[in-house]
This record gives structure tokens, sequence and C-alpha cells, in this order.
């Protein structure tokens, strides 16, 4: 399970807004482009999600998140639309604080040389 | 029969209805953008999501099949909720060309935001941009991010068109509708695609910025361009045409037209439109009034026939022309005392003239096509020649009818065909001749008088059987049969096949009225067509007739009118030729500027009305020719409307043309001798196959207003010594044309594909005749 990325463990030296960065990248390229909410919304989501990584969130981010998940969740003709809103939801529910640091202070909670320590490569991308 | 209750209203629908069915049977609108009523479902939209009771999420309408007592409710907070969502998904992306933008004014996006979308974006990102795409000169993908994934035009494409020439690349946000490879859009069905396009991604490249929709007045019109009389939509802006749009009608057309029929417009406005009478006097030519003009007509007229007799003049109508035309040119010139009036200019086997039960037709209404078990089509070019009937047969073989081809070329119709013979033209009512004394031996008959020498292969028996099993089948008779010189023989053929097998028979129909041109008496009770100029007469009026393009065999039509002492031209359409053999050129309407009646090949009665203003002195041809009536003081030209001459024809209220009736009487089997020498297969190109057509830029700027190229199958051009891609002069009587050589294996053996109505090859003869082909 830890192979395919169906599982995967993280710590307290993960940046969530980061980790979320990456899985919604990853639902936006994989999605198939047939139906509406997911080819839009999953890029929309992306595109918040990496603005606010990047120092440029604003304070109604949030919020557009929930409403757009809301908007793709059900909607869709496969579960993938699901499974890219899910994790959207549950990251700012439960890593709320993480996200709105993120937007006032334009820089992860989690401060990078911790986010990078000990993990040997990804050193030139800090 | 299933109960559905939307909204609050209940509903009985049949088995297998979707709730999108049963809301419009009910007249409830559900918004939808993949949702079409002639296309598979697609449901990729989602904005047709509606709440169904006891759904824990909301369901699209147009895919969700109606189970009994369902309850629907379109307009809950969660089917609004989710309505407004999807719409803003849409909108995030769509470049807000809206005062650029042609679709602006007739756009469902426009349309639906406003009814169902929110008030204001949210979206603060950059938007995603497609780059534009040249897919042909009809079809304009210049803003391909406007494009909302509809995904209808690639549905068109696989289901009506037989063809899948635009598809889905990439995927997620990237995707894109593209042709494969850069290449073109080339179905001459191709320009529905721009209909069917919810937003301004597909528009009309002749159309483009010249107006907007609600500058445009509609007016009802109807096709001129061939047998099936396609209901039109004709949109006018300050009395010029500018676009033609397809007017649904279930049992005509259903809700499409061919291009032809939607972009030939362009040759109403162009400067190739005649305009003035002229009449040549001491050599030159002088614009001249109409009383000039048609005094000069009556004159010439009344003069010929005092000198040499009514029987020296003679009249060619084109079988476009519409009905009141072709009943007063033949009333006209029967007063005159001649008998010599065709609308016939392509055929060359006159055999059954005299001999025929009634108005030859269809055999069935094109709403029938689709039930038939089995379907035989005879000497066809079927796809190019009818593009709507084949795209009936098309829908029809996918399905479970059988259909097989017999004709001349193996082209692919973009039709699963059952079974497809393809022989030369001469060996034509042979291979007919085989599959009707196959049908005899698979019901263990007796074989008809004539036939006991034919031989008869595997497909011949394939065709047969096909013909002999299920409860309504058919065999047509296409373009190619009735010009063909054993045109006679194969219709006396498909009869018997009729007759042993149980099938109606029937004729696809060479133009717009051949069965108007039948029913108003424009049959010739002297010289036929062919006839006329054969044995060269001192007078002709050609109505809507190009010889070197319209003619079967231009050779012996120029040899006739080169010698005659007055040739008197009416035509909507200058042409070059005509100044040099005619007398009198009289600038006459096309179909959307006089109002008449077209009989389509089911014998359909359509009138219409003129929707734009003659152009400088054109007149309507049926006017032109009550007047001449009068002017030669011939009685009963007393017409105040065409209405009236309608109604003289047809009866009062006619829905449908009397007497149709594909028989033959006295005919009897007689197979015609084999044929030494390479054969000529002239098809006449969709966009070559009219006056307007030739005259469209756009359509002659697509694949198929490409020159004709001499195509023959590779071991015809090694037996000829040529090489593919040489030039190769066609040697036909005292004509010739130079071209360039092209293998095409769908050509076979013995046989050269020579194309008619077109300048390279206007100086040829015989449509199917024999030819000599060598290195130029």
């Amino acid at each position: 399970m830890l192979g395919s990325g169906a599982v995967i463990v993280m710590d307290e030296t993960v940046c969530m807004v980061k980790a979320l960065e990456r899985l919604s990248f990853f639902y936006h390229e994989e999605s198939c482009g047939q139906c509406t909410p997911c080819r839009e919304g999953t890029a929309w989501m992306y595109k918040v999600v990496h603005r606010i990584e990047n120092g440029l969130g604003k304070p109604e981010d949030l919020d557009l998140l929930n409403s757009v998940l809301g908007n793709i969740a059900g909607r869709t003709i496969c579960a993938l639309g699901d499974a890219a809103a899910f994790p959207v939801q549950s990251f700012i529910k439960h890593f709320r604080s993480e996200f709105e640091y993120h937007i006032e202070n334009k820089t992860c909670l989690v401060p990078k040389d911790v986010q990078w320590a000990g993990s040997g490569f990804h050193k030139a991308s800090v | 029969m299933l109960e559905i209750e939307i909204d609050g209203k209940k509903a009985q629908v049949p088995d297998g209805s979707t709730v999108m069915d049963a809301a419009q049977q009910v007249g409830v609108y559900i918004p939808h953008f993949c949702y079409h009523k002639k296309l598979s479902i697609a449901a990729n939209c989602r904005m047709c999501l509606v709440q169904v009771e006891k759904a824990p999420k909301p369901l699209p309408a147009c895919a969700t099949p109606v189970t009994n007592g369902m309850k629907v409710f379109t307009h809950s907070e969660l089917a609004v909720k989710a309505q407004k969502g999807v719409m803003e998904f849409l909108l995030i992306n769509h470049p807000l060309d809206c005062p650029i933008c042609d679709q602006g004014g007739e756009c469902q996006l426009q349309d639906m935001s406003v009814g169902y979308g929110p008030m204001k974006s949210r979206y603060t990102e950059e938007k995603h941009v497609v780059f534009h795409k040249n897919v042909g000169p009809l079809i304009s993908m210049e803003e391909m991010s406007r494009c909302i994934h509809c995904t209808r035009c690639v549905r068109f494409g696989q289901e009506i068109a037989g063809i899948m020439e635009l598809g889905m690349a990439n995927r997620n946000m990237h995707s894109e509708i593209t042709t494969f490879l850069g290449r073109t859009v080339d179905s001459e069905l191709s320009g529905n695609m721009i209909d069917l396009c919810p937003v301004g991604a597909l528009t009309s490249k002749p159309f483009r910025y010249t107006a907007r929709s609600w500058e445009l007045q509609r007016r009802k019109s109807v096709s001129p361009h061939d047998s099936v009389g396609a209901n039109l939509v004709v949109q006018v802006k300050h009395d010029s045409v500018m676009r033609v749009l397809p007017r649904e009608n279930e049992e005509v057309n259903e809700c499409w037209i061919s291009d032809k029929e939607r972009f030939s417009y362009q040759a109403l406005n162009s400067d190739q439109r005649l305009t003035k009478p002229m009449v040549k006097q001491g050599g030159e030519w002088k614009e001249c009034d109409w009383n000039v003009a048609l005094d000069y007509v009556a004159h010439g007229l009344k003069d010929v026939a005092r000198t040499h007799g009514g029987d020296a003049i003679a009249a060619l109508a084109n079988p476009a022309s519409t009905l009141e035309e072709l009943y007063l040119l033949g009333k006209v010139f029967k007063g005159l005392g001649s008998g010599n009036v065709d609308f016939r200019p392509r055929q060359s086997d006159f055999g059954s003239d005299f001999k025929r039960a009634g108005t030859p037709w269809l055999g069935l209404k094109l709403a029938e096509i689709k039930n038939l078990d089995a379907a035989l089509v005879i000497g066809s070019f079927l796809r190019k020649d009818h593009p709507l009937i084949a795209q009936r047969l098309r829908q029809a073989a996918k399905k479970y009818t059988k259909v097989s081809l017999l004709s001349v070329t193996s082209d692919d119709q973009l039709i699963p065909l059952h079974a497809n013979l393809t022989v030369a033209p001469s060996q034509l009512a042979h291979s007919l001749a085989a599959v009707v004394k196959a049908a005899a031996e698979l019901k263990s008959v007796a074989v008809p008088a004539g036939l006991e020498a034919v031989a008869v292969c595997e497909t011949s028996r394939k065709i047969a059987q096909s013909l002999l099993e299920g409860e309504k089948r058919a065999v047509f008779l296409g373009n190619v049969a009735t010009q063909s010189a054993q045109a006679t023989q194969l219709h006396v053929l498909a009869l018997e096949l009729g007759k042993l097998t149980g099938a109606t028979v029937g004729f696809l129909g060479e133009a717009a009225n051949v069965v108007g041109g039948h029913a108003g008496w424009a049959l010739p009770s002297g010289a036929n067509a062919r006839q006329m100029f054969e044995q060269p007469r001192k007078a002709y009026f050609l109505l809507g007739i190009e010889p070197e393009f319209d003619y079967g065999n231009p050779q012996v039509a120029f040899e006739a009118l080169k010698q005659a002492s007055l040739v008197v031209f009416a035509s909507a359409f200058k042409n070059e030729l005509a100044l040099n053999y005619a007398d009198v050129i009289l600038p006459i309407a096309p179909y959307t500027e006089t109002a008449g009646t077209f009989v389509n090949i089911e014998g359909r009665v359509q009138s219409f009305n003129g929707v734009a203003k003659a152009k400088g002195d054109a007149r309507p041809a049926w006017k032109v020719l009550r007047v001449l009536g009068n002017v030669l003081a011939l009685d009963g030209f007393a017409y105040e409307s065409s209405e009236a001459v309608r109604d003289e024809v047809l009866g009062k209220g006619a829905e449908f043309v009397a007497n149709l009736d594909n028989g033959l009487n006295g005919v009897s089997i007689s197979l015609p001798a084999a044929v030494e020498g390479m054969q000529r297969i002239a098809d006449v190109p969709i966009h070559f196959a009219d006056a307007m057509a030739r005259r469209s830029p756009a359509l002659q700027q697509t694949a198929d207003g490409v020159v004709p190229t001499a195509r023959a199958n590779e071991q015809t051009l090694t037996q000829l010594g040529l090489a593919a891609g040489a030039q190769v002069r066609i040697k036909q009587g005292n004509g010739e044309a130079i071209l360039v050589a092209k293998a095409d294996n769908n050509v076979p053996l013995g046989c050269v594909r020579v194309a008619a109505a077109h300048v390279t090859t206007a100086a040829l003869g015989e449509m199917f005749g024999l030819i000599s082909v060598e290195r130029a």
C-alpha cells in the first residue's frame, strides 16, 4: 500500500499546504477531462492551493475552496472528482491553522530547514 | 409505460425513456449542453443535474432512465446549486469574447448563464488558452478556447457523418477538440457541427463577422440542391442572404442540411450574378430592358415556328427549376407547337418515356428508411449525390438494415455495407440481372426470360438473400443508373427484382424537382433532352442550363447550339461560353428571390416564397415565362401569383403529388451487348453539381472542390503505360481533357474516372461513354 501512494505517512515536519498542493496537482493532472466539474474544478483547486503555497493566498480562498469542492463532489461521472475534493476538504478542516498561517505570513508554518532536514535529496530545490 | 412526476407534473412515458425525454414531454426545460436528441448520450457537461427523490446525489437527466413512480425536481435547492456550480465551472476558462464572438445572441452558454448561472465570477486565476486550428474553408476553429468540451462535434462525426474527424486530444484542462494531425474536416455534412456547437468555438467561416443574429430576419425556404428538399431557414439582412440554416422537419431532413445547401448562398451575392437582360445585335452584346428582350425572343420564336414549324424549337430546363417554371415552360412551348420540352439534361436513355405507369419517386417516405430490413442502392455516388439520404441509410445500417451497394466505384460511403458490388458502367445491367437471377433461384421460381445466360456470383446471391428476408425492403436507383445508357433496362430489372422479392422500387432523384417536372407536364411529347440536340433545331430556350456542365454529352449540345438561329440563355449567373452561342441572355432569379414549389423525391409538395430582393433586373423565371406567354398571345397565361400556377397543376391544397408510381408498361428485359474499350465514369462532384455551388468560393476550396483528376485502378494505369501523377490526355469524340492521372483502386478495371461538370472536362462527351487515354 505504501508504494502506490494510497497510504502516506507524514509527520509534523511536513507542510500540509505543500502536501495538498502536490495532491491536488495529481488529481488535476489525472483528470480525464470528460465532465465539467472535475476538469475545471480540479484545475481551479490546484491553482488556488498553489497560490496559497507560494504566498499569494487571500483570506477568502479557504471558503472558496470549500465551495468549489462542494460543487465537484457528487456531481461527476466517476469517483475521481470525489477523490480530488475530499483531501482538500479534510486538509482544510484538520489543518486549518497551517493554511491560515500561509495566507497571513506568506510562508510555511513549518520552517523550510525543518521540512527538508534528513531528506537528503530535494536540498537543491530549497 | 412508466409514470414519472417532474416538478409536480405527472406524465406517462414509454419504457426506456430518460428523464430528459420525460421533461420534454411534460414541457419542463432542463438546461443542457452535451445532450442532443439526434446524438448518443454523453452526460459529460453535467448541466442537466436534477434532484431525484431518494437519490443521494443529483443525477444527469439525459442519462437517467425513468423508473416507475420516480419524482424529479428541477428547481429544488440541490438542483439549482448543481446548475449554478456547473455553470460557474464552464465559465471559469471561457474567454470573455461575447462582444467579438459570432455566437453572441444565439449562444446557449450566454442564455443559460443568464438563466441558471451565478451572478458574478469568483475566478481570479489565469484562464487556459487553446490554440486555433485550420480545418478547412467552412468551419472556423479560430477560438477553440471557447470550447466547453461537450463533444457534440465528436459524436456528430462518429454517428451522423460516419467519419470521426474531430476528437478530444490530451486530458484534464489541456483537453482540446482537434482534427488528426492537421487534417481538415471534409465530410459533406460537416457544416452541421456549426449548428451543434453550443458556443462560439465552431463557427461558420464564410459568415464570420458579417452579421449579428438579431439583425437577421428568418425566412423559410426549401433547398434547391437535391431531391430531399431539405427545409431551410434563410437569414436575410437588408435584403441580402447572409446565412442558411436547417429548418427542422423530422420527416424530410430531420435537423440537418448538407454543406452545399448551407454555403451555396455565397453565389447569390457575388458579382457572377446576371442582372440585366442582354441581346446580341450585330455581333455585339447590348444590355436592354425586359420588354425589348422578350419582344426579341417572341419574334424570334414565332419566326422559326412560321418558317420551320414548331418542331424546330426546343426548350430544356434544369431539373432544379421550380414546378411553376417547368409547367409554364411546357405550356409556352407546347403552345408554340413544339413538343420538344424536357428537364432531364443528363439522361441519355429515354426508353421509359411514354411507358411509365405514373410519376417516378422514392417508393416510400424518407422517414421509412429507418424501418427497412434491407436496401439495395444501384448506380449511385450515394454520399456525394444524396448526403441526407445517405445519412438516413447510415443510421439504418447501424441498427439492423442490410444496405447493399451495386455501383461503378467502391468509394467509401461511410455506411457499414452488407454487400458491395463494383462494376464498369456497361456491366451495371448484367450485375443487376445477376441479383435478379439469384433471387429467382433462391425462391426456387423460374428465372425471368432473358436472364438464362447470366452468371451469378456470391455477392449477388448475398444481396438477393438480404432482399428476400424481413418485412420492408427497398431497391433504389441512383443518379448513375438514371444517367446510364442502360437506364431503362436497369429500371425494368429493378422492377423485376421488386416483384420477386417484394421490395419497393424507387429512384433517389437527380435534382430538387424531378418529380415536379413529371407532375408539371414538362415532359416531351416530341423530342426528348437528347433528341433535341442530336437532331439540331433552329431555336433553343435554355432555362437554368449551362450545357458544358449540366448536359450529359456537352459536345452534342454545342454542335446543335452553334448552328441554331436563336438561342435564349436564361440563367441567374453569368456564363462566358453563352456569350458565344446565345442570342438573348435573360437574368432569372435563383430560389431565394422567387416564389415557387419544389416537389421532393417523396412527392411532397413544398412551396416557398422569395426571401430576398431580386438582384438588379433579375426576375423570377415563372414571371418571365408568363409574360412570354402573353407576348406570344397564347391563351391561359393570366396568372396572378405563383400559387395560382401551382394550384392549376396540382390542384388546391395538395400535400403530395398524385399518381406516384414507379411501374413500367410494355418494357421487357433485354440485356445490352458487351462493350469493348476504356469506359469513362463521370461523377458529378458534389460542389460542381449546380450553378450556385460552382460559384461559392468556400465550397470550391473544400476537398470536394479540387480540380478533377483522371482516376484509374493501378492495374489499368499499368496497362495503359501511365504513371500516377503524370499528365494524361483523355480523348472523347472531338474533344479532349488534360488531367493528372491518379491511382484509385476504387475504380473498376477497364475504366477511368473523369468527372463531369468541371471546366477542365467540359469539352468531353458522353458521361459513361468510351474514351481513349494517352500520355499528354
